[in-house]
């Protein structure tokens, strides 16, 4: 057992101990541990295989970063142990090991090293082609990575908007300063830090650091500002709209919170830097924060003896921890004195001795501590457009020009006491407040309607903050020796080295042919290492290389987050109990689920033809249309003519774009003087809506016309059939007589009992048809008052299926079927309802010049063999060759006709009645089809809706 | 994501509205010729400068308005003040299908 006696700083809970288990034995933590702290404190040292090589690996940070600490935790894979709180009852176990964590077959990929180079798996297994799918499966062994289990329970995540004024992203001092100031300044913040504590690297400090922590929080606290912790500022985008993961929600496993900050304060602090040098992956080697992390907050002793090599204060207060709870130091090397270390010796499980310089002498040790600098995580303001500049003075990179609404402080900012951090901090919240304030007045300002348009607009604040110096630091990147650079990716510095030899020399090429900066670690470690090999292999400054950009995610979000509770509604009629009940199959058309059929849709077209069907059609489209003007923007978007539509008129009408494109087609029906009802496409309707409005508001906003959606406010049935009439006749005040009430005509009136019910007569199965639109709370009561009026007529509801059969019959095109987005009004043959002697209409001089041209033309077709059913989008090739000529766009079998029908588009040259087609099937096999004269298989003079 | 200044809803999110795109006048459909109205249905000047755009409140207020904007800063000015006139054309290509659906886009029906 490696656990200390109480340190004054922990934050585990001894009196609440905890039971799991790891690698399948038996494991104790306590409470507030990491599950790595526990498992390091029950006295393991290898908690992985590399992913390449499968050398075991130790706790290299102890942190969220630490690539070496990746855990499966129950179906959970890819657990960053460093950071997850370990909790009774779970399932830990290593991953990426075969057999085992201790003997592991696939480290033999170590001894083959030399031949996994850069780009290893890119050369070798390029050819031959036809071998990758077994490729694949051998390799896909050796893929890193925990076990995805499918049988998984989706968990609840969810999602959250706000909008504070300022978002403080990091919770150390300088965070907590600046979130305080700022919320004392007036503006309503939120701090949001990465780790389960606030207070960054006081944590792991003295005394002195946790008390000003604890001095800085009650500060917090009292200014009002919001706190998340265990959450992350993972992307900033325009405007400052920010992605926050919440992994700390008391009910859903994670969510994903979109602010929208007027000013984003980022302090995020420093990384500490791993030492690039021979055996520098062994377990037993870590940086000077991990081994604080260990010791003081959680109580965990590192190792037994230790070498500490040293280039700044942390690496001199880790020798005192270490000292005081009793680990042996073996030796200080002091980087800023000339020492050195060179490499590590040892088992490939633990180290046993560390070569350090000058001098060049084998010190023994179990722990190599190393503290040679930080990483300024600058993601953030990259991702703010920031490129910040790297100082060789102080060794790293600094922001150089973050736009107005995004402040920085902290390490990132700069160095000095912590009083001088404090201070920066504090007027940063000061200043982030006064320009949201300045944001906000703007804001304001765009919208003309809102509140204080007169005041003036604040002057955004300057920025007069005192500058943070930059402390000297030594470069230290890599030693005299080869090691490893990026230990997610299991990539060596000389793998580097070679690569740019290979001429993948730039920075962003060399990191996606090494994979370099790529794994889960995203760069946090291993970025400016691998600039810094690149800058001297090419013999430059890194400066003059420069570094890649961090882009979003700052940490990755699990595709739950990104999800989050699905809100996608589903549309269903007011008759939809009904179908329910009676045995539909459903069908989801857009967002409606409507009935395909109730079983047979070929008896429902015959019962149709025979009898009478009644089909629920509510997602039609349909809007409302009233004002003296509708006739002119009828006029203006279908391509025919509006102006003579009588009261109690119906017409057919096609859209088309101002391309000349078909947009949409249905039935408009003048309801009185100036009231009229449109009707679209089920899946049109949303735009047809947008497209009326456009037109409305742009063009002629001088027009009296107004649209109301009414959709859903309708229920929508078609009763079709020969008995239509007669079974309508019982149910209605209307007069049906075919002399009062026609064809293409409407009524409004009555029908079981149910007033201000739209009538009319129309079509499109080519039986004679009344559409009825019932005011939606009582369609199903019209439903069923319809089915049991109807029984003694051999009433049977059919449902789209046998619609689209049965339309297809009379060769009725459906737009986005038969039509697609290159398809102009001519093709559909429709050249008499564009009316060119209209003053203007949209489209119209595309159409005009396009009936002149060479079009494809929409033709019906009958297949040679009734038995052949060509697939919808069959191609339509010449004769004996693989010329494309046409394609069928619907093709059913017709129960009515008992032969295999269909519509297809072709060239003039092949429209013509009794043309002979070739059609390609699925199979490659070709099958033939014959052109007919009309566009209608079956009645084609119409007689049967007419009568 | 954009923070958008609809005249009436006030600073929205981009998604909440539709970029319809630059804003241009319509040729008299009467006397066009095809140059002409081949650049009104494709060209654009699409400059990285100061533009006038054609914006549509599709989840507020159902407005289209012009709005300025800096192409290379997405900076946004003079909104239009309510009263003032659109003066814009209204789109003039639209795709088939684009209200929103996905799955069933050609599952619409017709009557005749």
């Amino acid at each position: 057992m490696n656990r200390l006696p109480k340190q004054s700083g922990e934050v585990i809970d001894r009196s609440q101990p905890v039971s799991f288990t790891w690698n399948g034995k038996p494991a104790t933590g306590y409470q507030g541990d990491t599950i790595a702290s526990a498992i390091a404190a029950s006295g393991n040292t290898i908690f992985s295989r590399s992913m390449k090589y499968h050398r075991p690996r130790g706790l290299l940070t102890a942190d969220y970063w630490d690539p070496n600490a990746f855990v499966q935790v129950g179906d959970e894979p890819n657990v960053r142990s460093g950071h997850r709180l370990v909790d009774d009852g779970m399932v830990v176990d290593p991953q990426n090991v075969w057999p085992s964590l201790d003997y592991d077959a696939k480290a033999a990929n170590q001894l083959v090293g030399r031949f996994l180079s850069p780009g290893f798996y890119y050369k070798t297994f390029i050819h031959p082609q036809k071998l990758w799918p077994a490729y694949e499966k051998v390799l896909s062994k050796f893929a890193p990575g925990g076990t995805v289990d499918p049988e998984t329970p989706h968990g609840y995540y969810d999602k959250r908007y706000t909008h504070p004024d300022v978002v403080v992203a990091g919770g150390g001092p300088a965070g907590m300063a600046a979130a305080a100031a700022a919320a004392e300044a007036g503006a309503r913040v939120l701090l949001v830090e990465h780790g389960h504590h606030l207070g960054g690297h006081l944590l792991w400090g003295s005394d002195e650091d946790r008390a000003l922590a604890a001095g800085l929080e009650v500060a917090v606290r009292a200014a009002g500002v919001e706190v998340l912790t265990n959450s992350t500022v993972t992307g900033r985008y325009e405007d400052n709209w920010l992605g926050i993961l919440q992994r700390s929600h008391p009910v859903a496993v994670e969510r994903l919170i979109k602010a929208r900050a007027k000013t984003l304060i980022v302090a995020a602090g420093l990384i500490e830097r791993p030492y690039v040098f021979y055996g520098n992956d062994r377990p037993g080697v870590m940086l000077s924060g991990a081994a604080r992390r260990l010791i003081n907050m959680y109580g965990v002793k590192p190792g037994n003896r230790a070498v500490v090599f040293t280039a700044n204060d942390e690496g001199d207060a880790t020798v005192a921890d270490l000292e005081r709870v009793g680990v042996e130091i073996a030796e200080v090397v002091d980087a800023r004195t000339g020492g050195t270390i060179h490499s590590t010796k040892g088992s490939q499980k633990k180290i046993e001795q560390v070569k350090v310089g000058p001098g060049d002498s084998y010190v023994d040790a179990d722990l190599c501590i190393t503290a040679v600098g930080w990483t300024a995580p600058t993601s953030l303001l990259n991702m703010s457009g920031d490129r910040p500049v790297y100082d060789p003075a102080a060794a790293r990179f600094f922001p150089n020009n973050t736009p107005d609404n995004v402040l920085v402080t902290g390490g990132l900012a700069g160095d000095g006491s912590l009083d001088q951090l404090v201070e920066h901090a504090r007027s940063t919240g000061t200043l982030a407040a006064g320009r949201a304030a300045a944001v906000r007045h703007r804001l304001q300002a765009l919208t003309a309607r809102s509140v204080d348009a007169t005041g003036d607009e604040p002057a955004m604040p300057v920025d007069d903050r005192t500058p943070l110096r930059r402390d000297p630091h030594p470069e230290l990147y890599r030693s005299t020796t080869h090691g490893i650079v990026d230990y997610s990716e299991d990539v060596a510095s000389k793998d580097l080295v070679s690569a740019t030899k290979e001429g993948y020399d730039s920075v962003e090429l060399l990191k996606r042919y090494t994979t370099a900066t790529m794994g889960p670690a995203q760069g946090k470690l291993e970025t400016v290492n691998t600039v810094a090999v690149l800058a001297e292999a090419r013999g430059e400054t890194i400066a003059e290389v420069g570094t890649t950009i961090w882009r979003p995610p700052y940490a990755p979000i699990s595709l739950g987050a990104l999800g989050g509770r699905i809100f996608e509604p589903e549309r269903v009629s007011s008759i939809q109990p009904w179908h329910t009940a009676n045995g539909m199959t459903p069908i989801l058309a857009g967002q409606w689920i409507r009935p395909e059929h109730y079983g047979d849709p070929a008896a429902e077209v015959r019962n149709v033809r025979a009898n009478v069907g009644i089909i629920d059609v509510t997602p039609l489209g349909k809007l409302d249309l009233q004002g003296a003007d509708v006739p002119k923007l009828l006029n203006l978007l279908y391509t025919n003519k509006w102006s003579k539509l009588p009261v109690n008129g119906v017409r057919y009408g096609m859209m088309c774009a101002e391309d000349g494109v078909v947009m949409d087609d249905g039935v408009t029906g003048r309801l009185g003087e100036d009231h009229y009802l449109m009707t679209t496409t089920s899946s049109g309707a949303g735009t047809v809506w947008e497209w009326c409005e456009n037109w409305l508001q742009t063009e002629h906003p001088d027009w009296d016309v107004h649209v109301t959606p009414v959709t859903t406010a309708y229920t929508s049935i078609n009763v079709a059939g020969p008995k239509s009439r007669e079974l309508l006749a019982k149910l209605t005040d209307v007069d049906l007589h075919p002399e009062i009430f026609e064809y293409m005509q409407l009524r409004t009136g009555s029908v079981a009992g149910v007033d201000n019910c739209v009538m009319w007569r129309i079509g499109f199965t080519g039986e004679l048809s009344f559409e009825l639109h019932v005011p939606a709370g009582h369609g199903l009561h019209v439903w069923e008052a319809l089915l049991e009026a109807g029984a003694e007529l051999g009433i049977q509801p059919f449902g789209l299926e046998a619609q689209r059969i049965m339309r297809l019959e009379k060769g009725h095109f459906i737009v986005g079927q038969d039509t697609d987005g290159l398809t102009k009004a001519p093709t559909t043959g429709m050249n008499a309802l564009i009316k060119m002697d209209k003053d203007d209409f949209v489209g119209k001089p595309e159409l005009g010049w396009s009936m002149e041209q060479d079009l494809p033309v929409l033709v019906s077709v009958q297949m040679t063999d009734p038995s052949i059913v060509p697939p919808e989008a069959s191609q339509i090739v010449r004769p004996g060759t693989n010329e494309i000529l046409g394609r069928i766009t619907s093709s059913r079998y017709s129960p009515t006709l008992e032969k295999s029908i269909g519509l297809a588009q072709v060239p003039p040259s092949h429209a013509s009645s009794g043309t002979e087609l070739t059609i390609v099937l699925t199979s490659g096999d070709r099958t033939t089809a014959t052109v007919i004269e009309h566009h209608a298989h079956f009645d084609p003079e119409g007689a049967r809706l007419r009568a | 994501m954009l923070l958008v200044p609809c005249p009436h809803c006030g600073p929205r999110n981009q998604s909440d509205l539709r970029l319809v795109g630059e804003s241009h006048s319509r040729p008299d459909p009467n006397t066009a010729t095809r140059e002409e109205w081949g650049s009104y249905l494709y060209l654009r000047d699409n400059p990285a400068d100061w533009l006038t755009e054609t914006w549509y409140c599709r989840a507020g207020c159902r407005q289209f308005f012009k709005l300025e904007r800096n192409t290379s800063t997405n900076e946004f000015r003079n909104p239009p003040m309510p009263g003032d006139k659109v003066g814009i054309a209204p789109y003039t290509t639209i795709d088939v299908g684009s209200s929103g659906n996905t799955a069933g886009a050609n599952e619409g029906e017709r009557d005749s």
